[in-house]
């Protein structure tokens, strides 16, 4: 199974789809990007239960934070045999904003494993003089790494989608959107 | 950087300050009184200047133990905080760590790992970190609950070490070395 998401537009958004593995070597690969500026709020993540044998699972969540607030709400219920899980959660500050990472990891027994890692990056003031020393302004500068912080997770999309999505990105930056 | 044990079985601990150049390691060894009902900690730990935090959980036999801390950093903090659990037999471990950073600081890492040494052991854990400033240069965390895996097994078998030494091995190596 392989799921995308992306998140932009409204003032608040809640998803956390709830999957029950009970299969033997399954993949789950789960993506998901979010864009939030002003007032909004983005809670992200999945309720992954594995009662399966040797299935592998992957929760992978982009945040891209202009203003408001992200949280990445994940757990991993591993009770099957042999199973493996991993997430990862990226924010990008572009700007301020309030981030929140609360995964949860709860494993039944000792052949399955579970782990989690999270990392966080900021638009700074050296990567802005960086960027003017090539001839960009901030907000171009913005576009350009929000677009290439999701650029990865864009490619897995259909071109007309992908394209509408970099657009929508850009506007939302612009401050074009609510 | 100067160093200070706790041995965190006294009850009455609540708060825990660590200052600036300090080593801080908090031992929950309940081997020799393992717990009788499922029981909950809740600790703060306000966290000042550069400093690292090792905190080692040894639990067997029944022990039902939710651990809460909640770290605070200060403004311009450097912390790194290690949060390790060693479950044996049939007891069950839930790591609770929640760090909040609310002034601007310069690095926070947090990393969790419980080690499941028996069929019957439980670990959970929830590895929390919220944000409130952009003015940070780094903040990370990781987490993990898993056996010895099955390679690192091979590996020490051919040399002669069961998974039953290996498991003391280590579980030994690390207190040392944090402790």
């Amino acid at each position: 199974l392989e799921w995308i998401d992306l998140n932009l537009g409204s003032k608040k958004t809640i998803k956390k789809p709830n999957i029950h593995i009970k299969g033997k070597e399954t993949k789950l690969q789960m993506k998901s990007i979010a864009l939030t500026v002003h007032n909004q709020a983005h809670k992200t993540g999945a309720y992954v239960k594995d009662i399966g044998k040797k299935n592998r699972i992957a929760i992978i969540s982009k945040s891209l934070l202009k203003g408001g607030k992200s949280i990445f709400d994940n757990t991993f219920y591993m009770a099957g045999k042999k199973g493996e899980a991993r997430s990862e959660c990226d924010t990008f500050f572009l700007d301020q904003g309030i981030s929140e990472t609360q995964p949860q990891l709860i494993v039944k027994n000792n052949t399955s494993t579970a782990s989690h890692e999270a990392k966080t990056s900021f638009f700074d003031t050296q990567i802005e003089e960086y960027l003017m020393t090539k001839g960009l302004n901030r907000e171009e500068g913005l576009k350009l790494l929000s677009i290439g912080y999701v650029e990865d997770e864009l490619a897995y999309l259909p071109l007309d989608i992908a394209v509408e999505f970099k657009k929508l990105i850009e506007i939302e930056i612009e401050g074009g959107i609510g | 950087m100067k160093k200070r044990k706790i041995n965190a079985l006294q009850r009455s601990l609540k708060t825990i300050e660590i200052k600036h150049e300090e080593d801080v390691r908090i031992l929950f060894d309940f081997r020799e009184q393992p717990l009788q009902q499922p029981t909950n900690i809740n600790l703060t730990i306000q966290l000042e200047g550069k400093n690292k935090v090792y905190i080692v959980v040894i639990a067997n036999k029944r022990t039902n133990l939710s651990l809460n801390i909640t770290y605070k950093t200060s403004k311009k903090s450097n912390s790194i905080i290690n949060n390790t659990a060693f479950v044996m037999d049939s007891a069950q471990i839930k790591l609770h760590d929640k760090v909040i950073v609310e002034q601007p600081i310069d690095e926070v890492h947090l990393r969790q790992q419980i080690y499941l040494y028996s069929t019957q052991a439980r670990g959970e854990a929830i590895p929390e970190m919220v944000l409130k400033t952009n003015k940070v240069k780094i903040a990370t965390h990781e987490s993990s609950i898993s056996d010895i895996n099955e390679r690192e097994q091979a590996y020490f078998a051919s040399k002669g070490i069961d998974y039953k030494k290996l498991q003391q091995l280590l579980l030994e190596d690390y207190i040392s070395y944090c402790l």
